[in-house]
C-alpha cells in the first residue's frame, strides 16, 4: 500500500536520506530502525509531507504523494504521531482526540456559529467516538481532563487516539516509546498490536529494540541515510552489517 | 460532555444582566458607557477568536473597525445610500480586503505577523486621513442617524437595545463556534500547527476564515458605532485604538469569550473613572495593566476561574 522508491533528501551538502526504497504491506507492522543520525526522522518527515524529497517517489495507494502537504496526506488516509509530543495543551484531552476526526465533520463556519442541528448531532457522535477511542488507548480516565493535566506517558497515548480518530488506512508512529519506562513500553506494545489487528497498517520508527523485535513483521535498517538491511526480526538480528553498525565494526 | 444548561448558563447570565442594566442605570451617561462597552465587546470577542483561540495576533483591527465606520459615514453622506446598505457594503469591502491580505500575512508568525497587521492598520488609517473629500480627513465627518424601513434608532434606550442585542448574538455565535469542529480546528492551530495539519486541518484556509470573520465583525461594529456617536475622527481607525482592543483581549483573558466582555467593560470604564486624576490617569492605567500581566498573565477571567477550580479541588 505504501511503496518508497529511490527516495533521497539532502540539506545542502548533507545527504540525510539516500536512495532508499522499501514496501509496506497492507495490515503489517513495518519498523524503521538505525543508529542516531541514520536518517530515520528525515525519512519519516518525507513520508508524512513535512519535507519535500530531493528525488524519488512515495507511492501511497497507487498515487505519488511525494511533496504533498500533511493535510492533503491526511485526506488520503495517512495519520501520524510525533516524537516530541504535539498535543494541544490549550484544549481538553477529549477535544484533542476530536480534532483527529476533523475531516469527517462539517467545516462550515456559519453552520458552526449557528450550531445547526446537523452539526450538533455529528458533534455529539464524534464526542462519543472520541471517548471510546480514549478508552481503547488506555486513557479513559482522562476523558474529562485538560491535556495539560496529563502525564507524559498518557499524552503519548492521547496522540495515538487522535491519530486513530481520523480512521486512517495507515498510521505512522514516531518513537511511541521514547521516554517511557519498561511497564509503559509494554503497554504501548499491546496498543500498537491492537491497532494493527484492527486492520490499520503501522509504520514504526523506534529506538527500543525489544519493542521493535517483538512487534515488527518487517524491519528496515538505516545507516548514514542508506538502507543497510531489510527483513524479518530474525533476519535483521543475524545480519552482520547490522551488528557492525550498532556495536562497531569488530563486533 | 457538556449539557445544554452548562453550555448556555453564561449566555443566560449575560442576558439577565443586559436586561436589568437599563433598570439600574438611570443616568444617561452611564447608559452611554454601557452602549460603548457592548459595542467594544463585540469587536473584542471577534478579535479574541483570532488571537486567543487561533493564536494569530492582529495589531491592525482598529483599521477594519474604521473601514466600517467610514464606509457608513461616507456612503450615507456623499452618496445618500441607506445606512443598512452602507453597513453591508462596508462589511463586504472589509471582508474582501481581509481575505486578500490574509493568505500572505498569516503565513508570518509572532513578531512578523504583529508588524504586518500593524502596517495594514496604519495604511488604512493613512488613507482615511488623506482622502479628505470622502472622509473629512483629520477634522472628522458627521454620520446621519441609522434609519431602517422608516424607523430611526434614537435615544439612549433604543441604542442600548441594539448594542445589547448585538453583544448577545455575538456571544452566542462565539460560544457555538468554539465548541464546534471549526472551533476545535482553530484551537488546534494555536496548540500545535503541525499536529493540526497532520489531522487534516487546512491551516492556511482556517486562519484566513477566522481573520476575515473577525475583520467583518469589527467593520459592522464600526458602522454601528459611527451611527451611534454621530461624528467620527480618524483616531478610531488608528494604531492606539488597535492597541486598546488587543489590551482588552489580553486583560480580560485570551481564549475566553466572557473574558472579552469583562476586558471591554474594564477598559472602557477605567478611563472614565480615572479622569479625576487629571493627567495621571495614563500612569494609573499603565500600573493596572502591568499588575494584571504580572499577577494574572492569563487574563482576569481564566485566572479567576482557575483559582476557583483549584479551591474547589482543595475543599473536595
Amino acid at each position: 500500500m505504501l511503496s518508497i522508491e529511490n527516495l533521497s533528501k539532502s540539506f545542502g551538502g548533507v545527504h540525510a536520506v539516500q536512495d532508499v526504497s522499501f514496501n509496506v504491506k497492507q495490515g503489517s507492522i513495518h519498523s524503521v530502525i538505525g543508529p542516531n543520525g541514520a536518517g530515520k526522522t528525515t525519512l519519516f518527515n518525507l513520508v508524512t509531507g513535512v519535507y519535500t524529497p530531493t528525488s524519488g517517489q512515495i507511492m501511497f495507494n497507487g498515487e505519488n504523494v511525494a511533496g504533498m502537504s500533511p493535510d492533503a496526506l491526511a485526506r488520503r488516509g495517512m495519520s501520524r504521531t510525533f516524537q516530541n509530543l504535539q498535543v494541544c495543551m490549550n484544549m481538553s484531552a477529549l477535544d484533542n482526540v476530536m480534532v483527529g476526526s476533523h475531516l469527517r465533520l462539517n467545516q462550515n463556519l456559519f453552520a458552526s456559529m449557528l450550531r445547526l442541528p446537523g452539526v450538533r448531532r455529528a458533534d455529539e457522535a464524534c464526542r462519543h467516538d472520541a471517548a471510546e477511542l480514549m478508552r481503547f488507548c488506555g486513557v479513559g480516565k482522562y476523558i474529562y481532563a485538560d491535556a495539560d493535566q496529563m502525564s507524559y506517558g498518557a499524552l503519548k497515548r492521547l496522540e495515538i487516539a487522535r491519530a486513530l480518530a481520523a480512521k486512517p488506512k495507515i498510521i505512522l508512529l514516531d518513537e511511541p516509546a521514547a521516554g517511557l519506562n519498561h511497564t509503559e513500553t509494554g503497554e504501548i506494545e499491546e496498543l500498537v498490536r491492537k491497532v494493527a489487528q484492527s486492520g490499520i497498517t503501522v509504520v514504526l520508527v523506534e529506538h527500543d529494540m525489544k519493542l521493535v523485535m517483538n512487534l515488527s513483521d518487517h524491519i528496515l535498517v538505516l545507516d548514514y541515510g542508506k538502507k543497510l538491511a531489510e527483513g524479518t526480526a530474525a533476519e535483521v538480528r543475524a545480519n552482520p552489517d547490522v551488528i557492525a553498525a550498532y556495536l562497531g565494526a569488530a563486533a | 460532555m457538556k449539557s445544554l444548561h452548562q453550555r448556555y448558563a453564561g449566555l443566560l447570565v449575560l442576558a439577565v444582566i443586559l436586561a436589568l442594566l437599563p433598570v439600574v442605570l438611570t443616568n444617561p451617561f452611564h447608559i452611554d458607557v454601557a452602549i460603548r462597552i457592548a459595542l467594544n465587546a463585540v469587536v473584542v470577542i471577534a478579535l479574541n477568536l483570532l488571537m486567543g483561540y487561533t493564536g494569530q495576533i492582529s495589531l491592525g483591527h482598529a483599521g477594519f473597525y474604521g473601514m466600517g465606520a467610514y464606509a457608513s459615514a461616507a456612503l450615507t453622506t456623499h452618496m445618500g445610500w441607506p445606512p443598512i446598505v452602507a453597513l453591508i457594503v462596508g462589511a463586504a469591502a472589509t471582508g474582501v480586503l481581509a481575505f486578500a491580505v490574509a493568505r500572505p500575512i498569516l503565513k508570518l508568525k509572532g513578531h512578523t505577523l504583529a508588524m504586518a497587521t500593524l502596517g495594514l492598520g496604519i495604511i488604512i488609517s493613512i488613507v482615511i486621513n488623506n482622502e479628505t473629500q470622502w472622509t473629512g480627513g483629520p477634522d472628522g465627518i458627521g454620520v446621519p442617524p441609522f434609519t431602517l424601513l422608516g424607523l430611526t434608532i434614537e435615544g439612549e434606550k433604543a441604542w442600548y437595545g441594539v448594542s445589547a442585542a448585538m453583544l448577545l448574538l455575538m456571544t452566542w455565535f462565539a460560544l457555538n463556534l468554539i465548541d464546534s469542529p471549526v472551533g476545535r480546528a482553530l484551537q488546534a492551530i494555536h496548540g500545535s500547527e503541525i499536529a493540526s495539519r497532520a489531522a487534516g486541518v487546512d491551516t492556511a484556509r482556517f486562519k484566513a476564515r477566522v481573520f476575515v470573520l473577525s475583520a467583518v465583525v469589527a467593520s459592522i461594529a464600526g458602522s454601528v458605532s459611527a451611527h451611534y456617536i454621530g461624528f467620527i475622527t480618524p483616531g478610531m481607525a488608528g494604531f492606539f485604538h488597535s492597541i486598546e482592543l488587543v489590551t482588552m483581549v489580553v486583560v480580560g483573558g485570551m481564549a475566553s469569550v466572557f473574558g472579552s466582555i469583562i476586558g471591554a467593560a474594564l477598559l472602557t470604564i477605567l478611563p472614565q473613572l480615572l479622569q479625576t486624576f487629571e493627567g495621571w490617569e495614563v500612569v494609573v492605567f499603565g500600573v493596572i495593566l502591568m499588575a494584571t500581566m504580572i499577577f494574572m498573565p492569563k487574563g482576569l477571567v481564566p485566572s479567576i476561574a482557575q483559582r476557583l477550580r483549584s479551591r474547589k479541588l482543595k475543599e473536595a
